[in-house]
């Protein structure tokens, strides 16, 4: 599975969202993810990629793409050596 | 000052997640108290509760879910219950004239606990996101108010077992004095968890656990009484200002007649009698009503060994040689003590008592105490009982004593 395909799996369980919902260009805000569901989206993705998220802010997210995307460079830092 | 109507009931507790199933299982008799199923119950002394059958994923998203301890979730289904019975549309009232008043002795218990395990049982940083916000006492009112649209005051009171009197109280004043039109009332604890139980415990306060039938721990007003048993639960009222109500054509349930706020110094938890019959003739005092007018009484009853021979003599200093004619009962022996929500579910009980025309037992009392012998209904319901007045008494832990009066709607 995908890591988009992931974070579409937990962001329609979790808010309970059709896959159409979910599609990459959602807004995130939209589907109801505030600031405070970030910061436990964050916790979830800790948890489900086995990465670390930084201590300081993350980078502006609008989509669901966007948020794909920057698990994935968190996945390259924890590969790399 | 304006009168109080109850325009709205609604209530999620271990006899019943309506209105309807919780009484009509007080009347038949039936304990909800029963073996807790925790980790760690064989740790505990009295390992008993009274616990309810609510899931929340039938009723939240998972994502809303981790932001509700579960007494906030019981008091959103409670008031969603109360105002659906009140005919409330919220989007037909200005906000600003509804409020919300919650009384809750321990707020999000259950997130407290979960966070305290993880902080130091496992020794780990990560606490689940929302804990503050699940866990303050102020929560579930919040959640009431933004659920609904309610903008009025929004206040949260927490005195032991007396929060939800003191917070229907409180919210009838405001209405009385014409600050708001409609204020959604009640109380809601979540308590059971491993940490508050041990805690209980240790207060040597719970009831021994019955070796014949668990569910008979309770015994209030019994020669061999042991304590309480604790339960969880959502009380909600809708209360409303009358001539707000009758012209928008609305059924009141009753009117809330009487208010009685008192502080019992005499110690930190023993109850004096003197403190207990001032908050009763406070209710009676407020509500206008003499002692002979009131044909019901919900008692505090915690099967206690202090509370019950003090409630004894305090409701006959206050209704006299008649004190033996009047029925009294605890349904505490049935759903145990919600603490902060004791007194909301127990006032609803008494409005529903009066309009039923039916009187819910005091159960398990197979053995009377001497100090204790008044007609508190045991072993079974009465019924036919026709009564236009009805007392609710809650006296808490630290003092503050609340009493409550409903009376028929004329």
């Amino acid at each position: 599975m995908s890591t988009l395909e992931a974070l579409q799996e937990m962001l329609m369980k979790d808010y309970q969202l059709t896959r159409e919902q979910v599609a990459p260009e959602a807004a995130l805000a939209s589907l109801g993810v505030d600031s405070l569901g970030m910061i436990d989206m964050m916790m979830q993705i800790e948890d489900r990629f086995s990465v670390t998220v930084p201590d300081d802010k993350p980078p502006a997210m609008d989509t669901v793409s966007d948020l794909a995307a920057y698990v994935d460079s968190l996945k390259a830092c924890t590969a790399s050596p | 000052m304006h009168r109080v109507a109850i325009t709205g009931l609604g209530v999620v507790a271990p006899p019943g997640n309506s209105v309807a199933a919780m009484f009509s299982s007080l009347v038949d008799g039936r304990s909800a108290i029963a073996p807790l199923q925790m980790p760690g119950a064989d740790r505990l002394h009295s390992p008993i509760g009274a616990s309810l059958r609510f899931d929340g994923s039938a009723h939240f998203t998972p994502a809303q879910l981790r932001q509700l301890d579960r007494v906030s979730q019981l008091s959103l289904a409670a008031a969603a219950q109360a105002i659906s019975d009140a005919g409330l549309d919220p989007a037909m009232e200005p906000r600003e004239r509804c409020g919300v008043c919650v009384g809750t002795s321990l707020g999000g218990a259950i997130t407290t606990d979960a966070g305290y395990q993880v902080a130091y049982a496992q020794r780990s940083e990560r606490v689940a996101t929302y804990s503050v916000l699940a866990a303050m006492a102020n929560a579930p009112a919040s959640w009431i108010a933004s659920q609904h649209g309610f903008s009025g005051p929004n206040l949260t009171y927490s005195t032991a077992c007396s929060s939800s009197a003191v917070a229907l109280g409180e919210a009838a004043r405001r209405i009385q004095q014409g600050d708001v039109d409609i204020m959604i009332a009640g109380g809601a604890e979540a308590p059971l968890t491993f940490g508050v139980l041990l805690a209980w415990d240790a207060l040597r306060v719970l009831a021994a656990v019955d070796p014949v039938d668990p569910s008979h721990s309770c015994r209030p007003f019994s020669a061999n009484r042991s304590g309480l048993v604790l339960g969880e639960g959502a009380a909600f009222l809708v209360l409303e200002q009358w001539e707000h109500a009758q012209a928008r054509g609305a059924h009141i349930h009753a009117e809330l007649a009487g208010y009685g706020l008192v502080t019992d110094v005499a110690h930190i938890t023993r109850p004096s009698v003197e403190g207990q019959a001032r908050a009763m003739l406070a209710a009676l005092r407020s509500a206008g009503l003499r002692p002979d007018q009131i044909g019901y009484v919900n008692a505090h009853g915690t099967a206690t060994s202090q509370n019950d021979q003090v409630e004894t003599a305090a409701l006959k200093d206050v209704f006299g040689p008649r004190a033996h004619e009047l029925p009294i009962s605890s349904t505490k022996s049935m759903h145990g003590h919600l603490l902060g929500a004791a007194g909301a579910l127990e006032f609803l009980i008494s409005v529903a008592a009066m309009q039923s025309g039916v009187l819910p037992p005091t159960m398990h009392l197979d053995r009377p105490d001497p100090a204790c012998d008044l007609d508190y209904i045991p072993g079974h319901a009465r019924r036919d009982v026709q009564i236009d007045a009805v007392m609710s008494n809650s006296f808490a832990f630290g003092g503050t004593n609340a009493v409550l009066i409903a009376r028929r709607a004329a």
